[in-house]
């Protein structure tokens, strides 16, 4: 694993203007992705995390929003400063997405197939039949049934589990080295959910393309991811190997996320109350100098609350907490 | 759901703009309107070529009444052919109609178009562009315009068609502005497209079925505005038109209806027929008031 990373973010903030003063809503991300690897992103709503995706592709809506500090490096180039035209050549070729929502994601004005044809005309120039053979084997890979019948149906003609497939064949189309899935499956029903992760494994291994999934499932971080970064509060609260994070959590956030997980084989009869972290995700508005998971954690110290605690390597992985920083510092 | 309909067998495909036709040659009215209007086109197109008479041409007696074999729909006070005017009036009717609607809506989505998308100061300063047409007389204002030129039909039809685009440019910003917080035009964002193409190909093909509608009314206005200039004698006096036929004939209509009364019903029933298949359009395109 000593190969260079992929995509490095280093520091990222993301500020957004209002009549307020400036929200943050990044405060200083850190994550890195290897080659072919799987990084999870989890977190509550209003973490941060789809705007850490947004961010990497410099989509964050601006105005008023604007990325404040911080690089992005996708294969040694910082994509914050690049130029809007290699910006734009990066995003779908070399970086792909995918949203939550399948059903609106789509045009409903152009066929499934134009659509597909219109990417691979952008970034590779193939156009007419080729293009078209193209996007019906891409069809064929995403396992949708009669491709070349489906090339020529519109968006409403399809399920949202179909749309989907329609939505990873566009982004795969250009063979990128990155993909991000931001909740891919948070519209759809359970079992295309498992469907749809297993379509997302098996492209990833026969591509060798790395993904970013942002997620609050933690059994599909379980699954799928090699390794996870736990956010809160717009900062990366813990970082590690999936086993490491999950068997041996380190911060109390991650601790309370895992201890939220209902277990489904617990078949006691009386049915304990489900575990939950008090409190709400602070707000962007009130981000104090200190930790800003001080107010909800059950183990906070003094020091939390006065100063914002730095990433250190706790037990093989990164972490950012003072409680668990004593012994190792 | 899904899982159910992977494995159901294909519905047909079918475009939407295909089924929108469906349902518009299911309307009586709409038809009635289009079977109208391709009349009235058709003869402006080849009426001229069949009838290679000078419109201005006198061929009988001033003032003949209707019924005639010089005549068969009267001469005027000149003495000229009603009917052939009408059939040589009507290109330069529908010519200005179309060209002048054309103008008015590509200036209109043009600024709508931008306004609604960049937001805030760019749409601030063009919709105040927008309101200062909007207030300004438009009849007033294309009679300036027709005087201070020479009046041909091509300064009416851009006289016409300057102070008529507010409407669709606020009937467009509308659209834009809902439309471009869509998932699909993030979606588009991310696969690398320019700011032109997500304008131009991504949310105008989503913003067009009010907008034909729309325009569809443009031609109608723009017709009924150049009989009006033309009524006024400020249209092109070496073009015959049914404006001009009215606008000339006015002071003998006691004693010479005919010369009024058929342009003044071409002009009627052509408004008309677009009138109708604008509606038929509109419940063709508008899912809303789409009954299946």
């Amino acid at each position: 694993m000593g190969d260079a990373p992929l995509l490095a973010v280093e520091g990222l903030c993301v500020e957004f203007r209002s009549r307020r003063g400036a929200a943050r809503v990044l405060n200083g991300v850190d994550l890195s992705v290897k080659p072919g690897e799987t990084l999870g992103i989890v977190g509550e709503s209003g973490s941060g995390k789809s705007m850490t995706a947004l961010a990497i592709l410099r989509l964050v809506p601006s105005p008023p929003g604007r990325i404040s500090g911080g690089r992005v490096l996708f294969a040694g180039e910082d994509l914050v400063t690049a130029s809007d035209s290699r910006i734009r050549d990066v995003r779908g070729n070399k970086i792909s997405m995918i949203f939550q929502e399948p059903m609106t994601s789509l045009n409903p004005v152009f066929t499934v197939g134009a659509q597909i044809c219109e990417t691979l005309g952008r970034h590779t120039g193939l156009k007419g039949r080729p293009a078209r053979e193209r996007a019906i084997a891409l069809l064929q890979d995403v396992g949708i049934p009669a491709p070349a019948q489906r090339f020529d149906a519109y968006p409403h003609q399809l399920s949202g589990g179909m749309r989907q497939r329609v939505m990873i064949a566009m982004a795969i189309a250009c063979e990128p080295a990155l993909l991000i899935a931001d909740e891919p499956t948070t519209a759809l029903d359970v079992t295309v959910q498992a469907q749809i992760f297993d379509l997302l494994r098996e492209i990833q291994a026969r591509r060798g393309m790395a993904m970013i999934l942002i997620t609050h499932d933690m059994g599909v971080i379980a699954e799928i991811a090699d390794r996870v970064a736990v956010m809160y509060g717009g900062r990366v609260v813990e970082e590690g190997t999936t086993r490491d994070v999950l068997d041996r959590p380190v911060h109390p956030y991650t601790r309370g996320l895992i201890a939220c997980i209902p277990d489904i084989r617990d078949d006691t009869d009386a049915r304990a109350p489900l575990s939950e972290i008090p409190g709400l995700v602070p707000s962007v508005w009130d981000l104090q100098r200190g930790c800003p998971f001080a107010d909800r954690c059950s183990e906070v110290l003094p020091q939390c609350r006065a100063e914002m605690p730095l990433h250190r390597l706790v037990d093989g992985r990164k972490a950012a907490c003072w409680q668990r920083a004593g012994g190792e510092a | 759901m899904s899982a159910m309909s992977d494995a159901a067998p294909l519905p047909p495909v079918v475009s939407p703009l295909r089924e929108a036709f469906g349902i518009f040659l299911r309307r009586p009215t709409a038809l009635i309107g289009l079977v109208m209007l391709t009349a009235i086109v058709a003869c402006a197109l080849a009426g001229p070529i069949l009838l290679d008479v000078d419109p201005f041409d006198i061929v009988a007696a001033p003032l003949t009444p209707p019924g005639t074999s010089e005549a068969w729909l009267g001469s005027d006070q000149q003495g000229r052919d009603v009917l052939t005017s009408l059939i040589h009036g009507g290109r330069a009717t529908l010519a200005v109609g179309a060209v002048a609607a054309a103008i008015a809506v590509s200036i209109g989505i043009t600024m709508g178009a931008l306004a609604g998308y960049f937001g805030g100061a760019v749409d601030d300063v063009l919709m105040r562009i927008a309101e200062f047409f909007q207030v300004l007389p438009a009849l007033l204002f294309a009679m300036v315009v027709a005087t201070l030129f020479s009046p041909s039909l091509v300064v009416i039809s851009l006289a016409i068609g300057v102070v008529s685009w507010p409407p669709t440019a606020r009937l467009t910003r509308a659209e834009f502005l809902k439309l471009r917080e869509l998932d699909f035009v993030a979606a588009e964002r991310v696969i690398g497209a320019s700011t032109g193409r997500i304008l131009w190909k991504v949310i105008l093909p989503n913003a067009m079925p009010p907008l034909i509608v729309s325009a569809t009314f443009a031609i109608g206005s723009a017709i009924l505005f150049e009989a009006s200039l033309s009524f006024l004698g400020l249209g092109d006096p070496n073009r015959m038109s049914w404006g001009l036929m009215i606008g000339s004939g006015r002071s003998y209509m006691l004693t010479c209806w005919w010369a009024v009364t058929f342009p003044g019903l071409m002009i009627f029933m052509t408004v008309l027929a677009i009138s109708l298949i604008g509606d038929g359009l509109n419940d063709a395109l508008n899912p809303k008031l789409r009954e299946r």
